[in-house]
């Protein structure tokens, strides 16, 4: 009996031991980014995405699972971009992730210093996937003729503005929902927007400098006012950023018109963001200049707490009008890349995971609880986003004038310096717009050199 | 004859043994003070970017550093920052606090400055959120909320005053190292000294000015010359607080550095660059540190101990 017994023990631990070393277990990492809190879909799809590969390969009778180790960061861009660059350039697949999701600004400096690898291959092993995804945001994704990325997710910017406000300022009704369709017109110009501002001002519905507020910090949203005031900022030809003097003295100019009149502080660049989305999503800001299609959904939740059918209710958005009348409005939408790194040793697997985790039902989740847009064209039809009326709108309003930030490795020098050499010293009173102009030219020089066109 | 010499013998194990203790920190020097200097050093004559390529192109960074226009006011902000928290705050605020809270009972003493080092325990980023509501321009901030209920127009603090910002919120945490110093230096000195002053009836402020000042003569000036090197590299207030703004305004010449390595936003990651304006404030800092020692006569100071430790 016990000679039994022992036999059954030992054949079951030998049968255990044997089954455990069967299942392998291939372990995924990956990185992922807010930095606003809704945002956690980014990883949650993926992690979904895993979920349905192991249930496949279980059932497939295969011998391996995926795990996923999948971190979130929702401190800010800045610190994101900081550690993952510190951590690719150790080379070492130990601490480099399998597959990042960042910004797609992001792909020329790493593809440059080998840190991702082309996707073109991987891409074309999969056509049911990759022909649904929207051609124009291939574009962002493609360096030096290769595509390198897979679109993650795309937003629209945009000008809020509080319905409620422009109601108690005198604006009828009628006159307030047309907005939209005047700026996709061209009969609703940038500086419309500063006469709101002051019919809001003078009818005592907001406070003095709380009329217009725009974001303290640089990002790709002013890029649209070059764009809107008749700029460019890339020569495709040459692939060399561009300055163009006149549409950036127009925004400088524009910029000054905003703090000189009152609607705007001169330290907007010291206010904090939650004190700004408060301000704005509370109704003590009439306009907020550079919104995002994510910030709806972001007012949805803590601190901000506003239900969607209020925000609904009193708040309108439209793309960034054109300096002149008649001309085309501007959305610069900014999409979110899946990126394969170089040091990952199951390139395949990850990239499997990307395409699984880019399925109509997942980003169409990340998308709605997100406030972003579709990627992919199936998704317009599939009627969880069709019945979201925020993205719906979104895609109406904004979709058709979306324009990109240049795929060069120093745009995001280039909008920072916009920022805060330009925008910030004209606000705060240092430099005046054409001094301001000068001192731009002078930097974008010094640090760029021959890689900037400057244009009249 | 030599290995035979027992004396010399002696001396060389004393060496090998006094070598031998000092080890441990002759490695962490060499490691994490030296060789950090030495790699920055010769990162400063490449033109590393996000790459991380050791493309060496000579004096470049310097003469770039000679072109670029925003030197001038990043050294004239560098000098007035340094300068000024040391004058104002790191030692003579802090002298004063350690002057006061030693003239009064010893439990109150205590108390007040348990107080003072409150901010230096505070993580940063907490303290520097602090003054972020402290300062906002709008009137939900600290001091435009009272402004605004004395019926006067919210100012934009860090654009107005961006000097006093963070020499102020610099100096808060930095005035506490002085005071405990200062501190212990006051309670070293003997007693009678102060007994005897009494009784020929000086007053409070004499005895501080002829007896207490010239007895804590070497930590004032051991003060003056270790936060002058600490504030010169010191950055992370300013980073958090102002980020160095509004353009420029408050940027410091280490902040300045920092912004060209890793600026926001996935900024320039000029790690050669930044390298080398790194460099050139280890420079000034030697040059610094040679001068103190020569100008406060520091050999001294070594040489013989001028306070009676009791």
């Amino acid at each position: 009996m016990r000679k039994w017994l022992l036999g059954i023990l030992i054949f079951g631990l030998a049968a255990g031991l044997v089954a455990a070393q069967d299942v392998k277990v291939i372990t995924i990492k990956a990185w992922t980014v807010g930095p606003d809190d809704p945002s956690i879909t980014r990883k949650l799809n993926l992690e979904t995405a895993v979920e349905r590969l192991n249930q496949m390969l279980e059932f497939s009778g295969a011998r391996f699972r995926v795990e996923l180790e999948a971190t979130f960061v929702t401190t800010s861009w800045s610190d994101y971009k900081r550690a993952n660059l510190l951590a690719l350039q150790s080379g070492d697949p130990a601490k480099i992730a399998d597959i990042i999701i960042t910004g797609h600004e992001d792909i020329g400096p790493y593809a440059e210093a080998g840190y991702i690898v082309p996707l073109d291959n991987y891409i074309a092993d999969f056509p049911e996937v990759y022909n649904d995804f929207f051609p124009a945001l291939w574009e962002a994704c493609r360096y030096k003729g290769k595509i390198w990325g897979i679109p993650q997710d795309t937003e629209a910017r945009m000008f809020y503005y509080r319905k409620d406000l422009l109601k108690a300022a005198g604006y009828s009704e009628e006159f307030i929902e047309s907005i939209p369709a005047k700026v996709a017109a061209g009969e609703f110009v940038l500086d419309d927007i500063i006469a709101l501002g002051q019919k809001l001002l003078e009818a005592g519905v907001v406070d003095p400098e709380m009329a217009i507020w725009h974001r303290p910090t640089p990002g790709t949203d002013w890029f649209q006012f070059i764009y809107a005031f008749g700029g460019e900022l890339y020569d495709p030809e040459t692939g060399k950023l561009v300055v163009d003097k006149s549409a950036t003295l127009a925004l400088f100019e524009f910029v000054k018109k905003l703090v000189d009149l009152q609607l705007t502080p001169s330290a907007m660049s010291q206010i904090s963001w939650p004190e700004i989305h408060t301000n704005f999503s509370g109704g003590k800001v009439g306009i907020n200049l550079t919104g995002g299609s994510w910030n709806f959904a972001e007012w949805q939740h803590a601190p901000y707490n506003k239900s969607f059918e209020y925000l609904w209710e009193n708040i309108g958005f439209a793309p960034i009008p054109a300096a002149e009348k008649g001309g085309k409005p501007v959305s610069v939408s900014h999409p979110l890349v899946h990126l394969i790194t170089a040091a990952s040793q199951h390139k395949d697997l990850a990239f499997l995971i990307v395409t699984m985790a880019s399925a109509v039902d997942l980003n169409t989740r990340h998308a709605i609880s997100s406030g972003h847009l579709a990627i992919r064209k199936s998704q317009l039809s599939y009627p969880p986003y069709y019945a979201d009326v925020f993205a719906r709108k979104v895609s109406e309003l904004c979709a058709p004038f979306a324009r990109f930030s240049p795929n060069h490795p120093k745009a995001p020098f280039y909008w920072e310096t916009l920022f805060r050499d330009g925008i910030v010293a004209v606000e705060v009173g240092a430099l005046s717009p054409a001094e301001a102009l000068e001192n731009f030219i002078k930097r974008m020089q010094t640090e760029l050199g021959d890689q900037v066109i400057i244009r009249e | 004859m030599s290995s035979g010499d027992p004396k010399r013998t002696g001396r060389a194990k004393g060496y090998l043994q006094a070598f031998l203790f000092l080890l441990p920190g002759l490695i962490l020097i060499l490691l994490f003070f030296l060789a950090p200097v030495i790699i920055t050093a010769v990162m400063g004559f490449t033109n590393m970017d996000y790459r991380f390529q050791w493309n060496f192109i000579g004096l470049g960074n310097f003469f770039r550093m000679a072109d670029d226009f925003l030197i001038p006011k990043i050294l004239i902000n560098t000098l007035v920052y340094t300068f000024g928290t040391l004058a104002i705050f790191n030692v003579t605020f802090g002298l004063i606090l350690a002057l006061l809270t030693t003239s009064i009972s010893e439990r109150v003493g205590l108390f007040f400055r348990a107080l003072w080092l409150l901010p230096r325990f505070t993580p940063p980023v907490v303290y520097a959120a602090i003054w972020l509501w402290i300062l906002s321009p709008t009137r939900n901030g600290l001091l435009n909320g009272l402004r605004v209920a004395m019926g006067l127009r919210p100012i934009a603090w860090i654009s107005q005053f961006p000097w006093g910002v963070i020499i102020i919120t610099n100096g808060i945490i930095g005035a506490s190292m002085g005071m405990l110093i200062f501190t212990s230096a006051i309670k070293a000195i003997p007693r009678d000294y102060l007994w005897a002053a009494r009784v020929d009836g000086a007053s409070w402020f004499q005895e501080v000015r002829h007896i207490v000042l010239p007895l804590i003569r070497w930590p004032l000036m051991f003060i003056t010359a270790y936060q002058t090197l600490s504030l010169l590299t010191s950055y992370e207030y300013i980073l958090l607080i102002t980020q160095g703004g509004p353009f420029h305004a408050s940027e410091v010449w280490s902040l300045y550095a920092y912004n060209k390595a890793f600026s926001a936003y996935a900024g320039t990651y000029e790690f050669g660059y930044a390298a080398a304006l790194a460099t050139v404030l280890v420079l000034i800092g030697t040059v610094a540190s040679i001068a103190y020692w020569k100008i406060f006569r520091f050999r001294e100071m070594m040489a013989q101990p001028r306070i009676e430790v009791s």
